[in-house]
């Protein structure tokens, strides 16, 4: 088992013995991310992480409409030109585009591969998989263990929680009628009968709102089987703690030492030990 | 050229019924499985079957919601289920779920799928791969604008169903699990607790601004785009609200239905006819409603910033369950408190609203004479000298001279 991790700045590429990738945000394929780099630097980047025997791949997931995915297109075809390992991709319009171009790719649906049966429909026709977050520890672990080949999981990070069309921020400033920057990055929202804050983002894409904490999987990782790659999300993660965080889970997947705790990030477990309060009648 | 279909939808038989009297082509409908809208009524089996009669000896169609998100433990005994839904007669049934296709083809090979809104379909592209997959409609993302949509149509042989009334989740469905984290309840199992409405305080890094931050969206009304719809071949257009009363429904599925209809008959719908369409819809409708991306990407106008307010109705006051028209005695259903001297619209399927000032009746039951109607579902006669039938409903427009 190792990590993909998400790249905020070239100058974190570095040889750590558990990273065996960066995921990488470009424009014109991603929504959301740490850092969204310009193709042109690519090469580069590329270059560096193969030195350290580790592969890039690319985070598209962006939900397209036809004038973007003829973008997107464009793109693609530069990028095939490079060396990238796998496609993130979450909308099925970028399957289609981009199976006829032959891309490696990994459905990273967030929220519809939730299940065994989904999850080893979607294992024949991609790359590989990344199960969706949101659910038990319990179904996870049934997820992984049915799975025919390895899946990824997602480790750490900030979730996903909203995606919006919307200019969200635009819109509230205007009826506010307040010239705040809608896109300065550092806004956040808190219920009115609660005290989480979560991070509220728009930019070109849209408007993304993501947990309140840092989503985690520690001790849970010894009882995955069928587990390739474990992912770590960096959005909103202070760059002072991106490298004190890859070397605990670097050190804990060579050695079984460190604690993540000890970090002082805000961590959480989500959904992987709540009793989920859906009413269902059967 | 196919008549565009006007889809509506049902909570439980009484609606489904009203939808499909009131002008609807066909009615979606959630099982007491695998749907969403986990507090919407929901069909038994048996009410499901009497509904697919129903609907196909008017000619009609009923669609069945599978579209949860399903987890492992969804999918205990859904071939069976999906097996049942074959056997009545349902025309399509309504998933999002790949694996949940897989298992339609193989346990209902003749079950008509439609995909989802859940699966945020955006793109010709994506209608691809779900033409590939053997389904035979697509419903379509709500955030595609009109001039997308005709983009859009020409590029796949799919039929393709548009939301045109009602809610509009403020991200992309399928996609938002606020609900999971601010109550656990699963937005993409029915549970969703819409919690894109509640109220919030946004900080600027530590500062907290003024007033609640609220991005919750209008309700979507698309009046004026029925005939841009129509005309560019959209399959079918849709009404959501499993959970809004049969009032509602009968209200606007009949706007809706009088606007295709026209367009029908006239080759185009006036602006006389749309101004007519939103005076009887706001006579149901208590939510600001907007346009939607119909437009483009929304703007403040299509937002929900004042998420207390709602707009007075008409309100629903009865409902004709049989009439003479020799005696000219209406039989009427009491729904809410009602009173002699109130003048009231009768309005049914396909006929235009009368007004009426309500005279002393008789209670059904006792033959009591009376000027109120205050029971529930209490039974009245009253004389009522303007062509009535089944399902007709009454509608109060003014409480003035009552006789209490």
């Amino acid at each position: 088992m190792k990590f993909i991790v998400e790249l905020q700045h070239k100058s974190q590429i570095k040889p750590y013995q558990a990273v065996a990738g960066w995921l990488i945000g470009v424009e014109s394929l991603s929504s959301q991310g740490s850092a969204f780099f310009p193709i042109s630097e690519l090469p580069g980047i590329i270059v560096e992480a193969q030195t350290n025997r580790q592969f890039v791949a690319i985070n598209a997931n962006k939900i397209f409409n036809d004038a973007e995915l003829v973008k997107a297109e464009k793109v693609i075809d530069e990028l095939k030109k490079l060396d990238i390992k796998y496609y993130f991709y979450t909308d099925l319009g970028f399957f289609e585009l981009a199976k006829t171009k032959k891309l490696p790719l990994v459905y990273q649906a967030s929220t519809y591969l939730t299940n065994s049966y989904d999850v080893n429909s979607f294992l024949k026709e991609n790359e590989n998989v990344v199960v969706a977050p949101e659910i038990s520890f319990d179904e996870l672990r049934a997820i992984t263990k049915q799975a025919p080949r390895e899946v990824m999981v997602e480790a750490f990070g900030r979730l996903t929680i909203f995606y919006s069309k919307r200019k969200l921020m635009t819109n509230y400033f205007q009826y506010r009628s307040w010239d705040n920057n809608p896109r300065s990055g550092d806004y956040s929202i808190v219920e009115e009968k609660r005290t989480e804050h979560y991070p509220i983002e728009e930019n070109e894409s849209g408007t993304t709102i993501y947990s309140s904490h840092f989503y985690y999987l520690w001790e849970e990782i010894w009882s995955l089987s069928n587990v390739g790659y474990l992912l770590i999300r960096t959005k909103w993660l202070d760059q002072a703690f991106f490298e004190p965080l890859i070397k605990v889970y670097d050190e804990y997947l060579s050695e079984k030492t460190g604690d993540i705790k000890s970090l002082g990030i805000d961590l959480f477990q989500g959904a992987l030990y709540r009793q989920s309060l859906l009413t269902k009648v059967r | 050229m196919k008549k565009i279909e006007l889809l509506a939808p049902a909570g439980n038989l009484e609606k489904a019924k009203i939808a499909l009297l009131y002008g609807a082509d066909a009615v979606f409908v959630g099982g007491k499985t695998f749907s969403l809208r986990a507090r919407a009524s929901n069909f038994e089996r048996d009410d499901l079957s009497e509904l697919v009669s129903f609907a196909h000896q008017r000619g009609k169609k009923v669609y069945v919601t599978t579209n949860i998100i399903p987890h492992d433990e969804d999918f205990q005994a859904l071939g069976d289920y999906l097996s049942f839904l074959e056997n009545i007669g349902v025309d399509a049934i309504i998933a999002s779920s790949l694996a949940l296709i897989e298992i339609a083809k193989k346990h209902a090979p003749n079950l008509a799928i439609h995909i989802s809104t859940q699966t945020s379909t955006y793109n010709s592209s994506a209608l691809k791969y779900w033409e590939k997959k053997g389904v035979s409609r697509v419903v379509l993302a709500r955030e595609l604008t009109i001039k997308e949509l005709k983009e859009i149509v020409p590029k796949t042989p799919l039929e393709l169903e548009v939301f045109i009334h009602g809610g509009m989740c403020a991200g992309f469905s399928g996609r938002c699990v606020l609900s999971n984290h601010m109550t656990m309840r699963d937005a993409n199992r029915g549970g969703c607790a819409h919690s894109c409405r509640w109220n919030y305080y946004l900080y600027q890094k530590q500062d907290l601004l003024p007033g609640f931050f609220n991005f919750g969206s209008k309700d979507l009304m698309a009046v004026h785009f029925i005939e841009d719809l129509i005309k560019m071949g959209i399959a079918s257009l849709k009404i959501e609200g499993r959970m809004k009363s049969i009032y509602y429904l009968a209200t606007v599925v009949r706007a809706y239905r009088t606007l295709i209809d026209c367009y029908y008959e006239k080759g185009k719908i006036s602006d006389e006819d749309l101004k007519e369409a939103v005076i009887e819809i706001a006579k149901a409708e208590n939510r600001q409603t907007s346009i939607g991306f119909f437009g483009g990407v929304p703007t403040v106008n299509e937002q929900l910033y004042d998420n207390r307010t709602e707009t007075p109705t008409k309100e629903f006051v009865g409902m004709v369950v049989d009439y003479n028209s020799e005696t000219q005695m209406a039989l009427i259903e009491q729904r809410n408190y009602f009173s002699a001297g109130d003048e009231v619209e009768f309005f049914g399927p396909f006929k235009k609203a009368v007004t009426f000032i309500v005279p002393p009746f008789v209670d059904y039951e006792t033959q009591e004479e009376l000027t109120v109607a205050r029971h529930p579902l209490q039974k009245i006669h009253m004389f009522v000298p303007i062509p009535l039938a089944p399902y007709d409903m009454l509608r109060l427009v003014k409480k003035e001279n009552r006789f209490d």
